[in-house]
């Protein structure tokens, strides 16, 4: 087992740079960025864009000298070259004419030479843009110091943000669990001790439908319910005068803002675990160790829950690995149509944002919680079931 | 055998049933939409469905105030109430007598102010005057009728049911006539006619998402379980990266990488392409495993001796045996892309407007107001549990009917 762990532990780290590279490229290939319409707006300084540009790593400051070798290129119909004069910024040649910088900035905004995409600012600063490969290996290296860049949209070092929200979805999803399970298990249980009963029909039947309702149909319901009862609040995890309240006060204030985006993700969950309870009872309860119990006079309430449970849970334990996981992704749109501030409306804001730096992380970090929720879940198995070998 | 087991399964049947009537309304969507599938009308703006009941006006006036001689001062200002089952469509004419065709009354405006002090047209069914419902109704416009899917569109002017044009008022500037059955959207579209719009997207991109990540599926399965070694080891590293991403946010950020401005069918392309990309790894992983089973067997050892090619053992005699798991996986996992494009619709990366599908009708309900004031905009979601719902029981049914241990991968070990 120490093996195996080891084995998949390793594995983990080249997952993550191939995930990280591969998601990297993805954002790098969308056309525009998050200054696109910065840079096109007149009423904004564009030397400050770029800058600003610079300063998240979209764009390299040349220097004139370098400047100088590129040469000469053609853009917007006229010839182009820079000159070193050994000052600040470069001279400016057009057709061999020196131009003023504010006026060749607007033929010079974006041009190419070679391969390469450059762009000018009004002061004759000319900036390289940054591919998409050698992006990678900048943000990899700060990476590795621990820096996983800031959002744009934020200003913030973007682990800030992720952890604020993923700790707020963590809740959520363990909720939405405790839920599930509390509810799922019990009734699973139920159906299984009197297989074919009215009961049982009943209760396949609403684990069918609980499996069916999208969360985004059954999360605009409980928004729905929420408004016409007016019991619930409606999105968000906690009142405006949330910090006026006691402990306790702030306790249920959260407690009950929780509760309807917990109870949308966890009743979809539930049926799933529903149905495992229920065939795990049923193979359990069939089982010769189960007759045997029963021959030598052990109550009901004994073989049920001393001798067919116990062998019943073992899957259903380390289903909750793989849950966590699934919860995550699922949670996504629950957590945008109830307005629950987590980890997928970040990304949903981000994307829409073109905040690439917080796009990234956020996968990353789901892909992580996803891996080692998986790794878990195996571990548990194995460590509840004598049974199963890791390999 | 898999059929005769199938039908006994009460659930699949209805599975089935459910299906076959969403597949042929969303087909036949065109013809059965009193309305063409982009049709606005300003004057008609959220009013409540028809078939469930109908808004009157409740209050007329509001007293702000008494001047010196005892005489109120009145603000018109309606009050508008939903009806259940009363009004919407019912089965009397004007003048009040029964008959056997539905009749619709038509919606007169009445100007009110809202607690902004701003002002709004309330609509409300005027019911001193009932509009026949016309089947087989023809209507001045070309619409499109039948089309598979979203492709192959047939137009005409005929549609199964709608308002005659020689029937309506036309006297009267603030009356407007039309048929919701299932209410209008913000801007004014009959909602029915835009869920049978929608649906054709809807339902058509499980089929073909799930086709194409099917065949992925089985050719990388195949290729991997069959040859194995370094093959079968990098092809299922990019399986685990694939699943390693959770779902949502891989589909999310693949959608980021393309551009914004897409025709109709290139977005529909797009999301079906993004939704098979995303799902084939599952379906492939699960038939590796089967072919490297089968792989060994008697059968395809033996087309192997007698010479056949690697292609030739994997198409005629590996992948034929996993049908029946196919089958069933494909079912099973249809809501899957389903959801995926309601998921992507909703958030306004998927099918945008003018087009119609049930994750963009969603997406109106999203702002908490709207969906207070004119909570029939859910219903598309009621739609998409239907299919989904459907989907689940045929599914089930068919893994009970196929051999439960060749699902399970067991038929090795009973072999042995």
């Amino acid at each position: 087992m120490l093996t195996f762990t080891i084995r998949r532990l390793l594995s983990i780290p080249p997952l993550v740079l191939v995930v990280s590279l591969l998601t990297f490229l993805l954002l790098k290939t969308a056309p525009g960025d998050f200054y696109s319409q910065q840079e096109a707006d007149p009423a904004r300084s564009l030397t400050e864009v770029l800058r600003q540009k610079e300063s998240a790593g979209l764009l390299a400051r040349l220097a004139p000298k370098q400047l100088q070798q590129l040469g000469e290129f053609s853009e917007d119909g006229a010839t182009w070259a820079f000159r070193d004069d050994g000052q600040k910024t470069p001279t400016i040649l057009r057709d061999g004419i020196i131009v003023e910088q504010r006026l060749a900035s607007r033929n010079l905004l974006n041009f190419q030479v070679g391969a390469t995409r450059y762009q000018c600012d009004d002061e004759g600063v000319v900036y390289r843009k940054v591919g998409p490969i050698e992006g990678f290996f900048t943000w990899f290296r700060n990476a590795l110091n621990g820096d996983f860049g800031r959002s744009y949209k934020f200003n913030r070092p973007v682990f800030g943000i992720i952890a604020e929200r993923l700790w707020n979805t963590l809740t959520l999803s363990v909720a939405a669990l405790a839920i599930a399970y509390g509810l799922g298990v019990p009734l699973g249980i139920y159906a299984a001790v009197k297989p074919n009963s009215p009961i049982d029909h009943t209760a396949g039947i609403f684990a069918f439908i609980g499996l069916s309702v999208p969360t985004v149909f059954s999360a605009l319901l409980a928004v729905l319910f929420a408004t016409y009862s007016g019991l619930f609040p409606i999105g968000d995890m906690r009142s405006l005068d949330y910090h006026l309240f006691g402990f306790w006060g702030k306790l249920t204030d959260r407690l009950h803002h929780l509760f309807l985006p917990a109870m949308v993700l966890g009743t979809s969950a539930m049926a799933g675990y529903m149905r495992q309870a229920r065939g795990n009872m049923i193979e359990a309860l069939g089982q010769d160790y189960v007759r045997t119990a029963r021959a030598k006079g052990v109550s009901q309430h004994g073989v049920l829950f001393k001798h067919a449970f116990r062998n019943a849970m073992n899957p259903l334990v380390t289903m909750f690995g793989y849950s966590l996981a699934s919860l995550l992704s699922g949670s996504l749109l629950v957590e945008i149509v109830m307005n629950w501030p987590g980890l997928g409306r970040l990304v949903f804001e981000a994307i829409s944002a073109k905040d690439e730096p917080l796009v990234l992380a956020s996968v990353l970090i789901s892909t992580l919680l996803l891996v080692f929720g998986n790794l878990v879940a195996d571990l548990l198995l194995a460590l509840v079931d004598p049974r199963v070998r890791l390999s | 055998m898999l059929w005769h087991r199938l039908r006994k399964n009460r659930l699949a049947m209805i599975g089935a049933i459910i299906l076959l009537v969403l597949y042929t309304l969303s087909c036949f969507g065109g013809f059965i939409a009193p309305y063409g599938s982009n049709e606005t009308n300003k004057y008609t703006v959220k009013y409540g469905p028809m078939l469930l009941g109908s808004f009157t006006i409740d209050k007329i006036y509001e007293v702000i105030d008494v001047d010196e001689y005892d005489n109120e001062i009145i603000l018109p200002n309606y009050e508008r109430k939903w009806n259940w089952f009363d009004g919407g469509i019912h089965f009397h004419d004007s003048d009040g007598q029964f008959t056997l065709r539905p009749h619709v009354h038509p919606l007169r405006e009445f100007q009110s102010w809202d607690e902004y002090g701003e002002s709004e047209f309330l609509l409300a069914e005027d019911r001193s005057i009932s509009i026949p419902i016309r089947f087989f109704v023809q209507r001045q416009e070309s619409h499109e009728l039948f089309s598979l899917c979203g492709f192959f569109p047939i137009a005409g002017m005929t549609h199964l049911m709608g308002l005659a044009a020689e029937d309506l008022p036309t006297e009267q500037a603030n009356l407007h006539t039309g048929l919701f059955l299932f209410g209008t959207d913000i801007l004014g579209r009959d909602l029915w006619t835009r869920i049978l719009y929608g649906g054709q997207v809807s339902l058509s991109v499980g089929l073909i998402g799930i086709l194409i990540s099917i065949s992925i599926g089985l050719m990388i399965g195949g290729i991997a379980g069959y040859f194995g070694g370094q093959v079968d080891f990098w092809l299922m590293r990019l399986v685990e990266l694939l699943l390693a991403i959770p779902g949502l946010y891989l589909i999310l950020t693949l959608r980021y990488a393309i551009p914004d401005e897409l025709s109709p069918r290139q977005t529909y392309l797009m999301i079906v392409a993004i939704l098979a990309i995303v799902g084939w790894a599952s379906t492939g992983r699960m038939i590796r495993g089967m072919v490297l089973s089968l792989r060994e067997s008697e059968y395809a050892l033996a087309a192997k001796a007698l010479g056949g090619s690697s292609a030739r053992v994997i198409l005629r005699h590996l992948l034929p045996n996993t049908a029946s798991v196919v089958i069933v996986t494909a079912t099973l996992y249809v809501p899957y892309y389903i959801l995926g494009e309601v998921a992507l619709s909703f958030l306004g990366f998927g099918i945008t407007e003018p087009d119609s599908s049930w994750g963009l009708l969603l997406k109106d309900c999203n702002v908490s107001e709207v969906l207070k004031y004119s909570p029939w905009l859910i219903t598309p979601g009621f739609f998409i549990f239907l299919a989904v719902l459907a989907y689940n029981f045929l599914g089930d049914g068919l893994r009970d009917a196929a051999d439960p241990r060749a699902y399970l991968g067991l038929s090795k070990k009973a072999d042995s």
